[in-house]
């Protein structure tokens, strides 16, 4: 692994390449799995910024959710 | 989540087309880029479909469209028939060049469900006439990915008057020049 630019550039290029070249029926599945992660996160975002549930268990650590118990 | 398939989708399509509820119909947006491309993420599924008019109406109407699909079980949300969990929009053909690219469509199959897309450069040609950011980058992975025919996409931009629309696409992301 490295951190050269033009590595990391050629390795995206090549699995956009491969991603290309598969099925449609293949790339569309993925496409569906994009679609529902895509919607998970707005549903997600919507709700941390209703307020709803500001300190669940798997929100973001940052430091106003960090409460002092000691 | 709720499961969605966009296989189911295009069954829909194909069995209100065998109804004789529309005409031919093809995949344009970024579900049929993804046929040539890596998948491209998108909310909704775009059909280009040529409408069968109704005696008496000069103004095309979905609402044949509309009434087949809802009895099928589709929603209807805005503009969208939401189909198998897809948001779904019907469009028209607003010009020649998508009267055209429906014409001249490809026939693919999805797992056994045959569906038909537009060709890359018909994608292209109907990217650059729109010509909004999104649809620049789109064209721009299309020339990157090298999926389109050159010839044929001149000659389609020249039968479509969009030459001139295209040199300045050229000089502005191909060529670095002002």
């Amino acid at each position: 692994m490295t951190f050269a630019m033009q590595d990391i550039l050629k390795s995206k290029r090549a699995l956009r390449e491969r991603l290309a070249a598969r099925p449609y029926a293949e790339k569309l599945r993925l496409l569906e799995q994009l679609r529902e992660r895509s919607l998970a996160i707005a549903a997600r975002s919507s709700s941390d910024q209703d307020g709803a549930n500001p300190v669940s268990d798997d929100a973001p650590l940052r430091p106003d959710n960090l409460q002092d118990n000691g | 989540m709720s499961h969605t398939s966009i296989k189911e989708v295009f069954a829909a399509i194909n069995r209100m087309q065998s109804d004789g509820v529309i005409d031919r119909y093809a995949i344009g947006g970024a579900v049929g880029a993804t046929f040539y491309l890596e998948p491209v993420a998108t909310l909704d599924v775009d059909v280009f479909i040529a409408f069968h008019p109704e005696p008496g109406h000069l103004i095309l109407s979905p609402q044949p469209i509309f009434d087949y699909l809802t009895t099928l079980g589709a929603t209807i949300e805005g503009e969208y028939l939401v189909i198998a969990g897809w948001p779904v929009q019907f469009l028209p053909p607003t010009n020649t060049l998508v009267e055209e690219a429906i014409a001249e469509a490809r026939q693919t199959d999805v797992d056994g469900e045959p569906t038909w897309v537009f060709t890359a450069e018909h994608l292209a040609a109907i990217a650059l006439q729109t010509g909004r950011a999104k649809d620049k980058a789109r064209l721009l992975q299309f020339i990157e990915a090298g999926a389109l025919d050159t010839d044929r996409l001149d000659a389609i931009l020249k039968k479509h008057g969009l030459a001139k629309k295209w040199q300045k696409f050229e000089r502005q992301f191909l060529k670095d020049e002002p």
